[in-house]
């Protein structure tokens, strides 16, 4: 029974190294794919709507990607310009930025070394804001000409398969799964995929809301860069507990700059829209949109960011989130459903 | 065991003619028009169950429909203080574990392969999925189960009068 048990922990151990080294020797396809696959699992209840109406599916898959890509070159034409302008005009604001924290972490830096002599309090606030300000700069992220194509190109192609050919992979592998195990497997299937749909719903429904709220509030308090600031609320929401932090900084840091928001008026204007917003979110959109489904403990956040950074840096960052949550979901799910096919006691 | 390998999931027509002609010949999809069937066939599962292999087991969540295309199976109910009580044998074009479809309740009885079957299984989730899509061949799939049902269960009312006659 050890023996046996012991294999079945030697090969898990075996399969769990493979997995991982694929996906950090792989790594460029990893996160296309994940997105890819986020975004048929969210388009899959549209395909299936449009079918009932007798429309055919691969009709409705070219329709749906068709009007998307006229949406972004719409969203380039009239949204893209004002916003990459203010990443423009924010980029030649980073050596303000740096300037200017450089002095407030001198004060810093000075008082703690004359508490504590011993410490290397320079050579880590040096370090912290050299990374801080690399990680300012926008226009960074979009430096990477060939990943933007890798981007553009990898993830509707992969979206396009998977949301086409979603019951034949499932059937495919389905058909793999011992007699034994097809039926639980069958609702396994069925009851994690509808789970992460609802969460990944919940969560874009939700981060739009606090982007587009952020910015419109902003924006009528005629905050700068308001566009910025609701872009990076929105994304910084999908991070649980740290979400409302990240979204602050860029406005934060727009205070630190402009003398005329440095005020105690300026502040609690921009104060206000954000608690606004994080008020409204919390009592009614996230209770609609997302529900308790899915509560991650902090250090289990703390962790999937941390990893999230080392593979894929920012955008690993917010795709490790989901990501955990779906693992989370499946593995309640499988623990549900093992115990009652009574496959563990 | 599989049926159906990678390469023919994916690039070959899968919709069998006999599968289809035998899945016109069952009472559920007798509603059905042949291109119909041919949609439904592309949701259902194949599988080979070997002799003494259990299909499911008594007290198991429900999770498919299973359609007996060759072979026999023997349904039992476990008893824990005696042998198993055999109930009866399900031959060619049967089905079995229909409530499944409706609901996820425990399956009430054992069912095991008495030789080598082929079987067609429609899961539970699958046939939510083909409802959704496909709402009217699902809701001549449900209205057909219903009129099986009920006459099932008009049949073991009548069974229950007539043991309730005798025993009085």
């Amino acid at each position: 029974m050890l023996n046996f048990l012991g294999l079945k922990l030697f090969y898990f151990a075996i399969i769990t190294t493979i997995i991982v080294g694929i996906i950090f020797t792989i790594k460029s396809l990893f996160i296309p794919l994940l997105i890819a696959l986020f975004i048929a699992m969210i388009l899959r209840p549209l395909v299936i709507f449009f079918e009932s109406k007798g429309f055919s599916q691969t009709s409705i898959i070219t329709s749906i990607f068709l009007s998307f890509f006229a949406l972004v070159i719409f969203g380039f034409t009239i949204l893209i310009p004002t916003l990459s302008e203010q990443i423009a005009l924010f980029s030649t604001k980073v050596p303000e930025i740096t300037i200017i924290l450089e002095a407030k972490f001198e004060l810093i830096q000075h008082s703690l070394e004359t508490k504590f002599p011993s410490l290397e309090v320079s050579k880590f606030t040096k370090d912290f804001i050299n990374t801080f300000v690399n990680n300012l700069d926008g226009s960074k992220y979009f430096s990477n000409a060939m990943s933007i194509l890798t981007f553009s190109m990898l993830v509707p192609f992969f979206a396009f398969f998977l949301l086409k050919d979603m019951h034949l992979i499932k059937k495919t592998l389905l058909s793999y799964i011992p007699n034994r195990y097809f039926e639980i497997s069958a609702i396994l299937f069925y009851k994690i995929g509808t789970s992460i749909q609802l969460y990944i719903r919940g969560q874009i429904i939700d981060a739009s809301f606090v982007g587009i709220m952020t910015g419109i509030g902003l924006s009528i308090v005629g905050f700068p860069f308001a566009l910025i600031v609701g872009l990076v609320a929105g994304i910084g929401n999908f991070v649980p507990y740290f979400g409302p932090i990240l979204g602050a900084i860029p406005a934060i840091l727009i205070i630190l700059i402009t003398p005329e928001w440095a005020t105690s008026s300026g502040i609690g204007m921009v104060v206000g829209v954000f608690l606004f917003v994080q008020v409204i979110e919390t009592l009614f959109v996230y209770p609609a949109a997302v529900g308790n489904s899915v509560n991650l403990h902090p250090l289990i956040v703390v962790l999937a960011l941390l990893i999230g950074g080392e593979l894929a840096g920012i955008l690993g960052m917010i795709v490790m989130i989901p990501t955990v949550a779906i693992i989370k979901v499946t593995f309640e799910l499988l623990h549900k459903y093992m115990m009652a096919y009574r496959i563990i006691g | 065991m599989q049926v159906n390998t990678i390469w023919d999931n994916f690039f070959t027509k899968n919709n069998n003619e006999s599968t289809i002609d035998f899945l016109k010949s069952i009472d559920i999809f007798s509603d059905l028009k042949i291109r119909e069937i041919k949609r439904l066939e592309r949701t259902l599962h194949k599988r080979i169950y070997k002799a003494s292999e259990v299909i499911f087991n008594e007290g198991d969540p429900g999770a498919a429909l299973y359609i007996l295309k060759s072979g026999e199976v023997d349904i039992v109910i476990k008893n824990t203080s005696s042998a198993p009580i055999y109930l009866t044998k399900l031959t060619s074009g049967m089905f079995f574990g229909e409530i499944a479809l409706f609901d996820e309740i425990p399956r009430s009885a054992t069912v095991i392969a008495s030789k080598e079957c082929e079987i067609i299984a429609l899961s539970k989730p699958d046939f939510i999925l083909f409802s959704k899509k496909e709402p009217a061949i699902g809701m001549k799939i449900i209205m057909r189960l219903g009129k099986i049902l009920s006459a099932r269960l008009i049949a073991t009312n009548k069974q229950i009068e007539e043991l309730k006659s005798n025993n009085a």
